[in-house]
């Protein structure tokens, strides 16, 4: 998977240049797999997930 | 109640609310991995859409959040034609509605830059990746910056694989 993922990398110029800002280019390449919808809900995941953490601390 | 954006957004639409879905969350919907806290929509400031928008989030305990007090969301025909945006709390999550995105223009041009999406055995309207670009390189805030990063490398993907 990494050496498919950093083929992808080297062929697109706009994903070395996010590489370079920090972004985490094989999340990214892993959430292009997914649907829009796949992406929705696990984004509501992280989500809840945060909260359920950020309420923990609160308390 | 948990924050549930996902509901939010299906409560516009079964309410037949005219929106167009922007910022943060169409950029989730167009791969991006950041993620957001509220939903930001573009809809028309009409009394008609703006009392199907209320019907859609009333038992939801909506505030204006950006107001003091956080006064409570009320709808009547004497306000209905007067505000510009809504900037809302609710049990389920934010919600953001503005009547036009910067970069774009107002609702009607919104709607000539969006896509169909599916999602959930529904068809919603988002905002293009390209006119997305566009409104968050007008914006220009740090958070739009790291978002253009990603979504010109999601674009550049794209647009090569489709010309496979």
């Amino acid at each position: 998977m990494i050496a498919e993922y950093e083929k992808l990398i080297e062929k697109y110029p706009a994903m070395k240049t996010a590489r370079r800002q920090g972004v985490d280019v094989y999340m990214l390449l892993d959430n292009l797999k997914r649907t829009p919808e796949e992406r929705l809900q696990r984004h509501q995941i992280a989500l809840q997930t945060f909260q359920k953490f950020h309420n923990a601390a609160v308390k | 109640m948990q924050n549930d954006l996902l509901n939010l957004v299906d409560r516009l639409s079964d309410a037949g609310v005219e929106f167009v879905i922007i910022g943060g969350l169409a950029g989730i919907i167009h791969g991006s991995t950041r993620t957001t806290q509220d939903i930001d929509i573009c809809c028309k400031f009409t009394p008609e859409n703006l009392f199907k928008l209320f019907a859609a989030v009333k038992n939801t305990n909506p505030v204006h959040r950006m107001s003091p007090n956080r006064p409570v969301l009320v709808l009547n025909s004497q306000n209905a034609d007067k505000f510009k945006n809504l900037y809302l709390d609710t049990d389920i999550g934010q919600l953001d509605c503005l009547g036009e995105v910067q970069g774009i223009g107002n609702f009607d041009e919104v709607c000539k830059n969006a896509i169909s999406v599916h999602i959930g055995g529904k068809n919603y309207q988002v905002l293009s990746i390209d006119a997305l670009i566009k409104s968050k390189k007008s914006l220009n805030r740090p958070t739009d910056k790291q978002d253009v990063i990603q979504l010109q490398a999601i674009k550049q993907m794209q647009r090569e694989e489709k010309q496979k």
